[in-house]
């Protein structure tokens, strides 16, 4: 009998969701545990960076990596993972695009820190606080990771083999990817797994809007009585669903809510924000040329709405830190 | 002018604004406005050393604002009279022309402006016209592009007297244009502004073309047309000369001018029709040729003088075609592009004709009027059943030839401004006016013998004297086959045609009723179809609130020109009464009947035929008694 | 008119469509056909006078297969131009639907649908000006599945749905992605300073298209689209990607635009480009719209040396 398969997990910049998506397979983690070992979860199970690091090359097969390089640590640790492990999946929105950590990039360092340190509303007062890479104390020097000036994706600085996107990847697609995973049917290098071809539109059952119909206002969610049988897009309200990787089993769209953009680009699509702006721009409706910048102005936060998951892996970043 | 000026019996008031017109022919009293000129005219003797010595410099408006005038100042050389004036709003008191001025003592900053009244005969209204701005036809870059001119600054342009002395150059670097394109119909036949042709700009671009031609015959000019039109003595000949000089006639109105920034030459994209196809050629210098209008206070003269205003503005004659320069109102004509535009030989004829009209009355003793004037019947007047003058007749006039000089006094009717249309008459809730010839009783008789049988079955159609009766004329002598129910009545407007004759034709039983007079701006008593038109709408909601079948009582307005419309509408209505059944028409009619009885206020005040006749004695002698008074 | 009765001459049957009604207006003074720079641009035998004379002398065949009937796409510049208000574009659209009953059809190259990428999200069908694109229902792998579909008869081939497409799933010869992309990457040679991004109508003489042309391709590339309403922010980005240091769109005036909404769709989506350009700080005069009109003679040689201008002061302080 040839030994079983071997598995890691690493939370980098992220918020867990990814790995508690991980835990909701309850009783099918089990099955997965008894065919595979897995040998490296930080959030679930007491390994140790040293135990990864005494592993040989590529002993690990395939290492589900989520979350963003926000510092050094997240880096290293990246790199490791890499070395030590045969196939490397960006598991997650925050490993595959930057996710939402990536929204960090419509910022710098110094403005971030104030809002954190300075002026956030649960801060009775400020002391200037900063993080210090280096701090001495009479005990010595401590060392913390080093805040990166921008948000990376994993593949920004990894090889990645495989890309799952979600915020956090669904369960079900998850349990798919294991399947395959374990049985070896895994696509082509470099492939977006664990979601579809198309965009959610393919399998939204919403009603589209008519030939013609334009948005004369733009409303969020939550301003309005949303008609659960009717494009979000013919009610105002933006939706990231055309441009987005169907996949997810639109759960947004069941509880009414319209699509956020998690599941990352679809095929297709290069630069997932701008083509949302692209859609969103024609269907304004410009029969009156004077309103135009009312509508536009409707739109709040373009940016953080059409990058919300996606602003590390845009063009935007890259222009920006390169 | 000059000569005029000259001529004792001739007085000119330059710089003189009309108030008010009152009265009527051969006794208005006209109020003027002599506007200070802050020069004494009878000391001023034109030799013109204040302008010289007046440091103010403004645009001269009659050079197009293309050139200077001082704040002391003529409007131009030719002045009638040479009087100069003092141009307050931009003087800035340093009197230096008093200073030029010397012992002449001719300039008096302490004038005002003086009001005197004048008896006046007879009033020719010359008021000439005003031009379109084309700077709102973005098209053609008027106000943007500097080498784009309307034809009035060509005329500047090239006039010996102008500012250049006749050196034509252009205003972006004053060089000689060499290449020009004159573009017609600026404005005018053009839905958007002006729909009608200005007449003269044909001839008029001609013209500037060859003078400018025989100047430098080696300029090259396009005039751009839609249609070249020429239609008087001669004309069409010029035309000719000015083809064979090699000016270049290109048919195709543009659509654009667009122009290089750097050398502000200017492009004028046309088609050329002849070839079907889009051009975009080069011209140094573009002349707009735009649109005549009315002058800008044309509406504001047309409420003083009270002469109504045909469609565009310009004010409306008595007959297009037989009376030309009368305006409706008696003793006032009209000279020259005030009434319409007009060439020069057609003003000066029109000029001569409003000259000779005005002369007849003032070497006339008596002034014969129409006949069929309105009288007030004073005992039933309000004023002298309750004290009360209602003042509703006054108000309908469109003459303003009811005087109401206290409530308490029956009203008048100036006999000699009275023009017979009958509003008043039909208006009057009293029933204490009538018309001479056109007394209620004289219609209602009218009315009875037209719908003695089978009323039923006919169409009773009221038209005016002017349009519709002339419609059914023309329908009549054209042979247009109309239905033989139609039984014509006639009253001089459709304001005569008074809401109790509608309610009495249909008490009589009649089948269906035509209420018709003349298109809005053609009526013949300025607002009488205004009156008509407003009555005849209450008339068709109460009827359609009595649920009396559409088409039974019908509106028209038809010219006389319409011949084919008064007997279109006719066999419509004809076909609205064959598409009811015989017994649905007298049912409908019948129900209607006690209704109709109700609305007839008036009909038991109505003296008959004898008793009119009676009165009306009493009306001549009444008439008579004014015109002694006047 | 409406009686059927009345309906005598071809041109009776145009006047009983909405908007044919006022054909005999029309006094042939040519100012539609000088307007209009379809006849300039793409063929000598537009001519909307000409077309409205065929359908006043009855010649239905003729006036079917004129270029004049199929090429109209609806600018209403030469509505805002005639003299006697004649609202010639419905007259066309009248003519059109009367042609396209009697069996003709367009022949223009309309844009199509790839089934194997279309989501049947309905955006092209909800931003096209002709409303050409439309959904239906068909079963596929037993599942009704939803997918778009052109009136080729109603595209004017602008683009609008292409750039808005999220999946690239609609498009046609000249207007492609593929054929967009292309001219936005440089493997063998310096990127421009400058990419335009020009609509081919904005300018309305030859002689600036001249003005482009004079500027090297090293400076200034120049992409030929059909109309702004085709531009892609996608596009704007990819460029600036390459080492391009400015992106300049170039669309129709306001009012003048030749496929009715194109140059305020690019407004928009440029705008937002802008904001969020803003919200990242970078520098947004990186990247810029302009709108320019007929009478705007020479402008584009002022707008391509002023952007030029700007990427080299932005350059300097990037550097």
């Amino acid at each position: 009998m040839t030994a079983k398969p071997k598995l890691a997990f690493y939370w980098a910049a992220s918020c867990g969701g990814c790995e508690i998506s991980v835990t909701e397979l309850g009783m099918d983690l089990v099955a997965v545990s008894e065919k595979a070992d897995i040998v490296f979860w930080p959030a679930a199970m007491d390994f140790k960076y040293d135990d990864v690091r005494a592993m040989q090359d590529q002993e690990i097969d395939i290492c589900f990596f989520n979350g963003a390089i926000r510092n050094s640590e997240n880096e290293e640790i990246a790199h490791l993972l890499r070395k030590k492990s045969k196939v490397m999946v960006a598991f997650g929105s925050c490993a595959h695009l930057g996710g939402i950590p990536g929204l960090a990039n419509m910022y710098d360092i110094e403005s971030l820190c104030q809002r954190v340190f300075d002026t956030s509303p649960s801060l009775d007062d400020s002391r200037g606080t900063r993080p210090q890479t280096i701090t001495q104390m009479p005990e010595g020097e401590i060392r913390i990771p080093e805040l990166y000036d921008h948000v990376k994706h994993l593949s920004d600085i990894a090889d990645v083999d495989y890309f799952m996107p979600g915020c956090p990847p669904v369960v079900d697609q998850i349990a798919k990817v294991f399947e395959a995973a374990l049985s070896g049917n895994l696509p082509a290098k470099g492939s977006v797994i664990g979601a579809d071809v198309k965009s959610v539109c393919d399998v939204c059952p919403r009603e589209k809007g008519e030939p013609g119909f334009r948005i004369t206002e733009f409303k969020r969610p939550h301003e309005v009585q949303l008609d659960p049988n009717k494009c979000f897009l013919t009610q105002g309200v933006i939706c990231a669903g055309p441009v987005t990787r169907a996949g997810c089993g639109i759960p947004c769209l069941n509880g009414n809510m319209p699509c956020r953009g998690c599941y990352g680009p679809a095929e297709g699509v290069v630069d997932q924000g701008a083509k949302l702006a692209s859609y969103i721009g024609a269907l304004i409706d410009t029969d009156d040329p004077e309103k135009i910048n009312e509508i536009l102005d409707s739109i709040v936060d373009p940016a953080g709405t059409f990058y919300r998951f996606g602003l590390a892996h845009s063009i935007m970043t890259k222009l920006k830190y390169n | 002018m000059v000569d005029a000026a000259r001529q004792p019996r001739v007085d000119v008031r330059a710089f003189t604004e009309v108030e008010k017109v009152e009265g009527f022919v051969g006794n208005f009293k006209v109020t003027l406005r002599e506007k200070a000129k802050y020069v004494i005219a009878d000391r001023c003797n034109g030799c013109g050393d204040c302008a010289r010595a007046c440091p103010i410099e403004v645009p001269n408006y009659f050079e197009m604002n293309i050139a200077p005038r001082k704040a002391a100042y003529v409007p131009m050389s030719q002045s009638v009279p040479l009087i100069y004036s003092i141009d307050l709003e931009n003087c800035i008191h340093c009197y230096k022309c008093v200073e030029a001025c010397g012992a002449l003592e001719a300039i008096d900053f302490s004038q005002e402006d003086k009001i005197v009244e004048e008896d006046i005969g007879a009033i020719i209204v010359a008021t000439g016209f005003g031009h379109f701005d084309p700077s709102v036809m973005v098209e053609y870059g008027y106000g943007r592009f500097p080498n784009v001119i309307t034809s009035m600054e060509m005329e500047r342009l090239n006039n010996s007297a102008g500012p250049t002395a006749g050196n034509l150059i252009r205003p972006s670097d004053n060089q000689n244009p060499q290449k020009l394109a004159f573009i017609n119909c600026v404005g005018s036949r053009d839905k958007r502004y002006n729909p009608s042709c200005s007449n003269f700009c044909c001839m008029y671009s001609i013209k500037n073309a060859v003078l400018l031609k025989q100047m430098n015959p080696d300029v090259d000019i396009t005039i751009y047309y839609m249609d070249i039109r020429t239609p008087s003595k001669g004309y069409e000949e010029f035309y000719d000369r000015a083809r064979e000089m090699g000016i270049h006639f290109s048919q195709g109105r543009p659509s654009l001018i667009t122009e290089d920034p750097q050398s502000h030459n200017l492009f004028v994209h046309a088609e050329d029709v002849g070839l079907g196809q889009n051009t975009i050629k080069e011209y140094d210098m573009v002349m707009l040729n735009q649109a005549a209008i009315p002058q800008p206070d044309q509406d504001h003269m047309s409420s003083v003088l009270n002469v109504a205003q045909s469609p565009g503005g310009w004010f409306m004659e008595y007959h297009p075609k037989l009376r030309p320069m009368d305006s409706p109102t008696d003793g006032i004509f009209f000279a020259g592009a005030c009434q319409g535009p007009k060439d020069i030989p057609s003003s000066v004829a029109q000029g001569s004709a409003a000259a000779a009209r005005a002369s007849r009355i003032l070497h006339s003793e008596q002034w014969e009027i129409e006949p069929t004037v309105a009288v007030v019947w004073p005992e039933r007047c309000s004023a002298t059943t309750r004290g009360q003058a209602c003042g509703i007749c006054a108000k309908a006039c469109p003459y303003g030839a009811i005087s109401i000089t206290s409530p308490e006094f029956p009203a008048e009717v100036i006999t000699a401004k009275c023009h017979g249309c009958g509003a008043c008459v039909a208006e009057c809730p009293e029933d204490a006016i009538t018309q001479l010839h056109y007394t209620d009783a004289q219609v209602l008789a009218q009315m009875r013998a037209l719908l003695a049988d089978k009323p039923e079955e006919k169409i009773l159609a009221f038209r005016c004297h002017w349009c519709s009766y002339g419609g059914a004329d023309l329908a009549g002598t054209s042979h247009f086959e109309y239905t033989a129910n139609e039984r014509g009545l006639r009253v001089m407007c459709s304001a005569r045609m008074d809401t109790d004759f509608i309610y009495e034709a249909y008490r009589l039983g009649a089948g269906a009723v035509l209420y018709s007079g003349c298109h809005p701006q053609d009526c013949h008593y300025i607002t009488g179809q205004l009156i008509g038109a407003k009555r005849a709408e209450r008339l068709q909601k109460m009827f359609h609130r009595m649920e009396m079948t559409d088409g039974r009582f019908r509106v028209e307005w038809i010219s006389a020109a319409e011949g084919d419309k008064y007997a279109r509408v006719l066999n419509e209505m004809q076909i609205v009464l064959d598409n009811m059944p015989q017994d649905a028409l007298k049912a409908e009619i019948e129900k209607l009947k006690p209704e109709m009885s109700k609305r007839l206020k008036k009909f038991p005040n109505v003296p008959g035929v004898q008793e009119a006749m009676d009165y009306s004695d009493t009306l001549a002698q009444a008439i008579t008694d004014q015109k002694e008074t006047a | 008119m409406s009686h059927p009765s009345m309906i005598k001459t071809f041109a009776d049957e145009v006047k009983t469509i909405p908007g044919g009604e006022h054909l005999e207006k029309c006094y042939a003074c040519g100012t539609c056909v000088s307007k209009c720079m379809i006849q300039q641009k793409v063929d000598p035998d537009y001519n909307p006078r000409r077309l409205l004379r065929l359908v006043m002398e009855g010649m239905n065949e003729e006036a079917f297969s004129s270029p004049t009937t199929w090429m109209c796409s609806e600018c209403d510049l030469c509505y805002e131009a005639c003299p006697q208000e004649i609202h010639i574009s419905q007259v066309i659209a009248a003519v059109k639907q009367l042609a396209v009953d009697a069996g003709y059809t367009s022949p223009l190259t309309p844009v199509s649908v790839d089934e194997d990428l279309c989501s049947g999200c309905g955006i092209c069908a909800m931003v096209c000006p002709y409303e050409a694109p439309s959904l239906y229902e068909k079963e596929v792998d037993g599942k009704l599945d939803r997918f778009s579909t052109v009136d080729a008869n109603r595209c004017m081939g602008c683009g609008t749905c292409v750039a808005a497409c999220p999946l690239g799933a609609i498009g046609r010869e000249g207007v492609s992605n593929a054929e967009i992309t292309v001219q936005l990457q440089y493997p063998k040679t310096e990127p421009p300073d400058l990419v335009t991004f020009i609509c081919d109508w904005s300018l309305r003489v030859d002689e600036d298209l001249d003005i482009l042309e004079s500027y090297p391709d090293d400076q200034v590339k120049v992409v030929h689209i059909p109309c702004t309403g085709r531009i892609d922010p996608q596009h704007a980005l990819m460029a600036l990607k390459s080492g391009v240091k400015g992106v300049l769109v170039c669309g129709c005036k306001p009012g003048e635009c030749h496929f009715k909404r194109g140059t305020y769709v690019a407004n928009c989506k440029m705008s937002l480009l802008g904001t969020m350009f803003g919200q990242v700080d970078l520098p947004q005069k990186q990247i810029r719209f302009i709108q320019i009109g007929t009478q705007d003679r020479g402008r584009i040689r002022n707008e391509i040396d002023a952007m030029l201008d700007t990427i080299s002061v932005v350059e300097e302080a990037i550097s």
